[in-house]
């Protein structure tokens, strides 16, 4: 078995210790991960293993795959369907369909983040299917901004 | 404060040595290391969850309008004398940043003691944009 260096002051006197810290991604819940920590007893250095990034990366691709899961349930339960999402953002047809339901495939990271970004604010799909005119983007942001405010207004008069 | 703990005007590394350790990326072995907590607060703070990502973030220049706070000694070492630690402030994006390091001679390998946000530290991004479009209330001018 290799010998655990200290990373500062080069003993062997370096111990394991675990411990869990919670990762997250927006739109999926939070999760637990176990990870290790070298501690020097000769020093008091203390250093994060090499080890970690593997543990963490295997998570957060799970939890990306559930972010993603759950953005489009959202969207579609808005009323978007995949094939109007796909034609308004120029995607080859089933590309949505194939990051949802292909557990095989991981979405790039790019495509997360459009899809985050659409989950968050969806009358971007009406901005590309206006082709992303900049008069019409700006009307459609007006609409909406409105109709959030008379919603807030609604909701709590006090605020508004 | 005793005399060795006075911080020191000027930076004791180039930034340029640091930054160039970080481009052998976490996945390769590294002369570059993550003190207990960095990589909590990289995540937390910045969204960058793994030591891969952390060491990628800065290569790729990440840590923008570097500003140089101060060199002291790291005060938890073995080494005689200690190894000096220099600390930055950075932008990135809508967050200023904080980051200090030093190097140790005796296993030649660079050592992130911290990596977080630091908001408090000065200016905010509001602040430089409103003083760049010279819109800063005049009760915050020479606020830095």
């Amino acid at each position: 078995m290799e010998k655990v260096i200290c990373s500062y002051c080069g003993k062997d006197t370096v111990s394991i210790k675990d411990h869990e810290i919670e990762i997250s991604e927006p739109y999926a819940e939070s999760s637990t991960v176990k990870i290790q920590e070298r501690v020097c007893s000769h020093c008091g250095f203390s250093e994060d293993d090499g080890s970690n990034d593997l543990v963490i990366q295997k998570e957060l691709a799970a939890l990306k795959r559930v972010s993603m899961v759950n953005v489009l349930d959202e969207l579609n339960a808005m009323g978007h369907t995949t094939a109007s999402m796909e034609r308004a953002l120029g995607l080859p047809a089933r590309t949505i369909a194939r990051w949802k339901n292909e557990r095989s495939m991981s979405p790039s990271a790019a495509a997360l983040a459009l899809m985050r970004m659409i989950r968050t604010f969806p009358w971007l799909l009406a901005v590309a299917d206006m082709h992303f005119e900049g008069e019409a983007a700006r009307n459609i942001l007006l609409q909406h901004a409105a109709k959030e405010l008379v919603d807030i207004h609604l909701e709590r008069p006090d605020v508004l | 404060m005793g005399d060795a703990e006075v911080p020191k005007p000027q930076p004791e590394y180039d930034i340029k040595d640091f930054l160039r350790a970080c481009k052998g990326n976490g996945r390769q072995p590294s002369n570059v290391v993550l003190m207990g907590g960095v990589l909590e607060t990289a995540a937390s703070h910045f969204s960058l969850k793994t030591k891969e990502a952390t060491l990628a973030f800065i290569n790729a220049g990440g840590l923008e309008d570097l500003e140089f706070v101060n060199s002291i000694e790291y005060r938890r070492s073995f080494e005689v004398p200690p190894p000096i630690c220099d600390a930055y402030h950075f932008k990135s994006g809508f967050s200023v940043g904080y980051i200090s390091f030093f190097f140790s001679e005796s296993n030649r390998k660079w050592i992130i003691k911290s990596f977080h946000r630091d908001d408090a530290c000065g200016p905010t991004i509001m602040e430089f944009a409103l003083r760049k479009a010279g819109l800063l209330p005049a009760c915050l001018e020479g606020s830095e």
